[in-house]
């Protein structure tokens, strides 16, 4: 038992010289003595990770190696996901645009449910803000339609070719059928495939079109140009604003990791983080500063509440705001929630 | 029985990999901390387990516990890394002495590799006030003894003592614990 004693004065740093010879050639004379050393050894440092808050801390580890491990991304910069308030933020190249982009997204949805629509063969289908949607199309093409999108075909699909149009987000599954290429009709953009899986984000209030390609090949063609051949793993990104065309080679999980209810940003400017956050969660932003849209976000969020979301915003970068829940107006109907963003005043 | 949590990690499932990186990354460092005594040092190693693990995942083998296997390796690395510190203290020298050369302790024993967290906070719980005190004081917030001393107007004896019934305490209790696994798994390997 006195040994006992001089191997916890050893871990807390309190042993004298002389005892450390003690304790020395106590170790050496007998195995068990070592036994002895490390049951106390693991003992001290079982109590010391259970009480000493602090000393590991699992969230800027994470972050070391999610980086480390290249986690997440297509490039090497570290992607945090979220668990608790951990983030990275960029500070890019202003580029403010106007905060009137937020509303439109409502003027192509009219229902509180999404809706399937049959007038003159046309079948579309609309989900509403906060939800998504399965598709199985004739030809047994499966299609997962994201929030805030609408999808439409008509009677003469699969007949000589596969025709449809997308406004909005979706992940396509297609069959194969060489004979009837299937044709994806975005405002800015065709696709073209004939048995692949896919992934299109086109909205009318974002200033890109992307379409990432998981697997097979498929054709795009921008503003009625020609043709490009896109492999798995490759990306078409249109910006509608300058014009560009991007082909880029990403990982294309970071793309549909939508499906797995998951929120991916990738320096993604702050005003597209809140219309993506929008669309998710079924709610409205108000920005007060301007200043705001500087701020870029690389970030995953799974599953989390609202709430949380916020909060970790707020956690990493200078922002503070607001969540007024569903108010009833005047007209007795419920309007969705409003989040209001301000800027915080002290530095992060 | 096949590891599910193995199988998704081995199949690069980035939430499966977190999950078990966060059940087990505070576990493991102070797993890395028995061996190195620095939790600077304790952590970068286990960092550096967690960055290899994903990176060589495909290697995953779902029919054997990935748990023994990550503490196996943080016990090689942590060893590994005790071989070539440089600066002799009069420190680790003993946990040169106990550590480095010997093959008796296997970390599938170690007693961090039990999940019991919630039995040894139980078990801090239970210590008197004043022993409680005195340990967390030692342990939490690192105090050395004589500051413990006169913080709680008592004698260096006295915290010494405490500090001892403390772990003795523990020991005891966390003994008796595991003994109980023990017995449970023994007579259910008697009932089937």
């Amino acid at each position: 038992m006195e040994y006992h004693n001089l191997i916890i004065k050893f871990f807390a740093g309190e042993i004298s010289d002389s005892e450390l010879v003690h304790l020395k050639s106590w170790l050496e004379k007998d195995p068990e003595n070592r036994r002895i050393f490390d049951a106390e050894n693991e003992l001290w440092q079982e109590a010391g990770s259970q009480s000493n808050i602090g000393a590991y801390d699992n969230d800027s580890a994470w972050i070391n190696i999610s980086g480390g491990a290249g986690l997440g991304a297509d490039n090497p910069k570290p992607v945090v996901i979220m668990g608790k308030a951990k983030f990275r933020i960029l500070v890019a190249a202003a580029t403010i645009f106007a905060l009137v982009t937020f509303g439109s997204v409502t003027l192509w949805l009219t229902s509180e449910k999404s809706l399937r629509q049959l007038s003159g063969g046309i079948t579309r289908i609309t989900t509403n803000e906060g939800e998504k949607s399965r598709i199985s199309l004739p030809d047994s093409s499966q299609i997962l339609l994201n929030a805030g999108s609408t999808f439409q075909y008509d009677r003469k699909f699969n007949l000589s070719d596969r025709m449809v149009k997308l406004m909005g987000e979706a992940y396509f599954d297609i069959s194969t059928n060489p004979q009837k290429p299937f044709v994806v009709e975005l405002d800015k953009m065709t696709v073209t495939a004939t048995g692949t899986r896919f992934n299109v984000f086109s909205f009318s209030n974002e200033n890109r079109v992307e379409t990432t390609l998981e697997e097979g090949i498929i054709h795009v063609s921008v503003k009625g140009g020609e043709p490009v051949e896109v492999k798995a793993g490759q990306q078409v990104v249109y910006f509608v604003k300058s014009g560009e065309v991007l082909i880029r080679d990403v990982n294309p999980d970071t793309y549909t990791s939508w499906k797995e209810n998951m929120l991916r940003f990738h320096d993604t400017p702050f005003e597209e983080v809140l219309r993506r956050i929008g669309r998710k969660y079924n709610v409205t932003f108000e920005v007060s500063n301007r200043e705001l849209f500087d701020l870029t976000y690389t970030a995953t969020f799974i599953d989390e509440s609202i709430e949380d979301v916020m909060q970790m915003l707020k956690t990493v970068s200078p922002i503070t705001y607001r969540i007024y829940y569903r108010t009833s107006a005047s007209d007795k109907q419920y309007r969705k929630p409003k989040i209001v963003v301000g800027k915080r005043k002290s530095n992060i | 029985m096949k590891d599910q949590l193995a199988m998704r990690i081995k199949l690069g499932d980035e939430q499966a990999f977190e999950l078990f990186f966060r059940k087990y990354n505070v576990r493991l460092c102070a797993f890395a901390n028995k061996f190195l005594a620095n939790s600077e040092e304790a952590q970068e190693v286990v960092q550096d387990m967690f960055v290899k693990l994903w990176d060589n995942r495909e290697e995953i083998d779902p029919e054997n516990s990935m748990k023994s296997y990550v503490f196996k390796i943080v016990q090689n690395l942590s060893i590994n890394r005790l071989r070539r510190k440089k600066v002799e203290s009069r420190y680790n020298e003993i946990y040169k002495m106990v550590y480095i050369d010997n093959h008796e302790f296997s970390a599938h024993e170690s007693l961090l590799a039990r999940e019991l967290e919630a039995q040894i906070v139980n078990s801090i719980k239970k210590l008197p006030p004043e022993c409680r005190k005195i340990f967390d004081l030692s342990r939490s917030e690192g105090l050395k003894y004589r500051e413990i001393a006169d913080t709680l107007h008592i004698s260096i004896k006295t915290v010494e003592a405490q500090m001892s019934k403390a772990l003795r305490s523990l020991r005891t209790e966390l003994t008796d614990y595991i003994t109980l696994i023990m017995i449970s798994i023994i007579s259910n390997t008697l009932w089937f």
